[in-house]
């Protein structure tokens, strides 16, 4: 087993996340495409890590902190997904254009 | 030789999934299929030999982030998802764009070559615990931080006004 097949799975798991960020309607679809985008680097970090630096953890404790991130970024995303939710009665992108001028 | 028939077969059910999420028309449907993706994660966590994080995405992503993601769904519209279309106009040049981007980093993994050293299966969950309140001290005080800083930010949000 080498490194390379890892780094291509973690590549098309973040095109797809891209792709889904680019052209889902509901916000909270995007919001699910950003998640899979964060588990492609971590694939990265950890695959990294276990193949090139052997007795060394570094990468599994940077992975450690992208999942705190995330699941701050999904708490405070989704809490805002459901003000907006109040507001305007719509989950869709193209409603939300209340900053628009 | 099995090793690769695992790793295979995980990345085939992982890659499924993903495309699942973002492709299928119900918001609720897309949740559940994100669930299995991230515990294909975790199983190429397993392989990777992360066994405390094959532990953390189980605990912390399929059972902390998607029920939160499940609660925003049925919260929020779910008649409107049967009507309407869930993919905007422009789903043709975002996938030229993914595609173009796939390419790009295909080519420079295929110029690229890593010196790999030594591959040891041990366990990790002591090492990442000093290492936690060790070398990357700094980082996690920070972190307890942006919590408390994501807790009253969603407090704040989510009350009545």
């Amino acid at each position: 087993m080498t490194l390379h097949p890892y780094l291509i799975v973690s590549a098309f798991l973040l095109i797809i996340g891209i792709y889904g960020v680019l052209t889902r309607r509901n916000i909270i679809g995007i919001l699910m495409s950003i998640e899979l985008i964060f588990n492609s680097v971590n694939i990265n970090l950890v695959a990294f890590n276990h193949f090139l630096y052997g007795g060394n953890l570094y990468g599994q404790g940077i992975t450690i902190f992208v999942i705190a991130v995330a699941a701050a970024e999904a708490v405070v995303g989704l809490s805002l997904v459901l003000a907006i939710y109040r507001n305007i009665k719509s989950v869709y992108v193209e409603n939300m254009n209340i900053l628009k001028g | 030789m099995v090793t690769e028939i695992i790793f295979y077969s995980i990345s085939f059910l992982l890659l499924l999934c993903a495309i699942q999420v973002v492709t299928v028309r119900s918001v609720f449907s897309s949740a559940l299929y994100l669930a299995g993706a991230l515990s294909m994660v975790a199983a190429l966590f397993v392989l990777l030999g992360a066994d405390f994080l094959a532990a953390v995405q189980i605990l912390l992503y399929v059972g902390g982030i998607l029920v939160l993601l499940v609660f925003a769904v049925m919260l929020s519209s779910v008649q409107q998802a049967k009507l309407y279309a869930q993919v905007n106009e422009q789903w043709v040049p975002s996938l030229i764009v993914c595609l173009g981007l796939f390419l790009l980093i295909g080519i420079g993994l295929k110029r690229v070559s890593f010196v790999e050293g030594t591959v040891l299966h041990a366990p990790t969950t002591k090492g990442l615990g000093t290492l936690l309140l060790g070398g990357m001290i700094l980082p996690f005080e920070v972190v307890s931080l942006i919590l408390l800083a994501s807790l009253v930010g969603a407090i704040l949000f989510s009350r009545k006004t």
